[in-house]
């Protein structure tokens, strides 16, 4: 079975948001609701040197979406059967079926699912499966200006950029099997106390 | 908290309530309530009643935690992976079974139920259904809640508020039979409610599982006071319940005061308890 992932170079992010824009604009979605979030991650602290005090300040953005993993814990959580695979390895919710219990949105890692209140069903990022469809790329992907986002087969992307999907504030991959391969922003491997700052904007989105 | 999980705290509670009273009416029905002066038929018929509409209203506040409770019908499909199909089953089972035993108990020139078979049944659909409930909370993902703690949490809730509430049900609260105040049966229930409350505080120490520290984004900040208030009132609660069952007041009005006294005390526990329960949801990753 084919399977979608992203790829996503956290090196080269400049956090601009525009994937998350591009996102809400494809699927018109309403305020409030991102299928795509943008995580600022800050750690370190400044130190005296001498008179002088030295930053030691480091950060880094991760945009993320579903990962439209390969072992789906909303999948296998979901009560209603609701969620699914195709047959392209995307991971997509059958609003007939979904009776909006949250349980998918409190067990995914990723944040990845979300209410739609004008609908009372889960929602979530259904990698733009008619552009996939249509031989295009998904609209967070095609829309970054800084090109760290890709989609494709996944066997490909780790051939060609390793198989790391782990970076803070996500979690080991062994949870879910995400479909990603994520190139660390070199700071990442510092061992600091990284949060994510932007934490009211992400928050319930 | 999302303003849904009102309703699931309001379910949980009264699920297990319900389950931890039907434990008490058996056990009242296996003693010997033959020599104390109890009333067993009407005991059981208030008791079997009370739990059977607390679980309707358990029931009907788990559809408001639903954004579109019509899809519920689908609930059922995923036995094979999901607790909450599984747990869904137990509530259907359990709220099934006390509505067969309340109509058996209530129907026209019945004696009340002899064999406790039934009862036996009704309590251990209440156990499975428990397990169920808390089976759901335990996800790999979600380390605050995947620790045995969030099962003794939910049983122990039971067994307190339930038994609890018989010991103040009328009937039994102002019986004056001298043989009821000598009975072992006051005894087992004032070491059910004493065993729940110690292995609840044991319990605590199992609630923190190691946690890769730098996977967690959102961690919660609960503030102490989510410890020590319902930790103060399950206290309080059952001292003063076991005391005043084991060595009850002079006067029998004031004892059974304080024994009401004691229930709201602990069932006010389990509520702000699951409240804060709710609140200390955070899971790996963001």
């Amino acid at each position: 079975m084919k399977q979608w992932a992203f790829y996503f170079d956290a090196s080269q992010c400049s956090g601009c948001k525009t994937c998350q824009v591009a996102c809400k604009d494809k699927h018109d979605h309403p305020v409030g609701m991102r299928w795509r979030n943008v995580y600022e991650v800050a750690g370190g602290e400044w130190k005296p040197k001498g008179h002088n005090w030295i930053s030691g300040i480091r950060s880094y953005n991760i945009s993320m979406a579903c990962n439209h993993c390969e072992d789906p814990i909303c999948m296998t959580k979901c009560p209603n059967k609701a969620i699914y695979k195709n047959g392209e390895g995307l991971v997509l919710i059958d609003e007939k079926r979904c009776m909006g219990c949250h349980y998918c949105a409190w067990a995914c890692p990723y944040g990845a699912l979300h209410l739609d209140k004008s609908k009372g069903k889960m929602t979530k990022c259904t990698m733009c499966a008619d552009y996939i469809a249509e031989g295009k790329l998904p609209s967070c992907v095609t829309s970054c200006p800084m090109r760290v986002l890709e989609a494709g087969e996944l066997s490909e992307l780790r051939e060609n950029y390793g198989i790391n999907a782990e970076s803070f504030p996500l979690p080991p991959p062994h949870y879910t099997k995400p479909a990603l391969v994520l190139k660390k922003h070199p700071g990442a491997t510092a061992k600091v106390n990284w949060k994510v700052i932007n934490r009211e904007e992400i928050k319930n989105a | 908290m999302h303003n849904s999980e009102w309703s699931l705290i309001l379910f949980t509670v009264l699920g297990q309530f319900s389950a931890g009273l039907t434990t008490g009416l058996l056990i009242l029905h296996l003693s010997d309530f033959h020599k104390t002066g109890i009333n067993l038929q009407q005991t059981l018929r208030k008791g079997i009643m009370i739990a059977a509409i607390c679980m309707v209203v358990a029931m009907l506040a788990s559809f408001f935690h639903l954004s579109a409770p019509l899809a519920s019908v689908y609930a059922l499909s995923n036995l094979k992976h999901s607790w909450l199909s599984r747990e869904i089953v137990m509530v259907s089972i359990f709220t099934g079974l006390l509505a067969v035993t309340a109509l058996r108990i209530w129907h026209p020139g019945r004696e009340a139920l002899k064999s406790p078979w039934l009862l036996l049944l009704v309590t251990v659909a209440g156990w499975l259904m428990i397990y169920t409930m808390a089976r759901i909370y335990m996800l790999p993902t979600v380390p605050a809640w995947n620790t045995p703690h969030t099962l003794i949490r939910f049983f122990t809730s039971g067994f307190i508020t339930g038994i609890g509430f018989l010991l103040i049900m009328p009937g039994l609260i102002q019986i004056k039979h001298q043989s009821f105040n000598n009975s072992p049966m006051l005894y087992i229930f004032a070491g059910i409610i004493s065993a729940s409350f110690l292995i609840r505080l044991a319990g605590t120490f199992l609630a923190g599982a190691p946690v890769p520290e730098e996977n967690i984004a959102f961690v919660s900040q609960i503030p102490l006071t989510a410890i020590l208030l319902p930790w103060t009132l399950w206290f309080t609660g059952s001292i003063l319940l076991i005391w005043q069952v084991l060595k009850p007041a002079a006067q029998p009005t004031r004892s059974g005061n304080l024994k009401k006294l004691a229930f709201v005390l602990i069932i006010l526990a389990a509520f702000i308890d699951r409240y804060f329960f709710y609140e200390s949801f955070y899971r790996l990753g963001v």
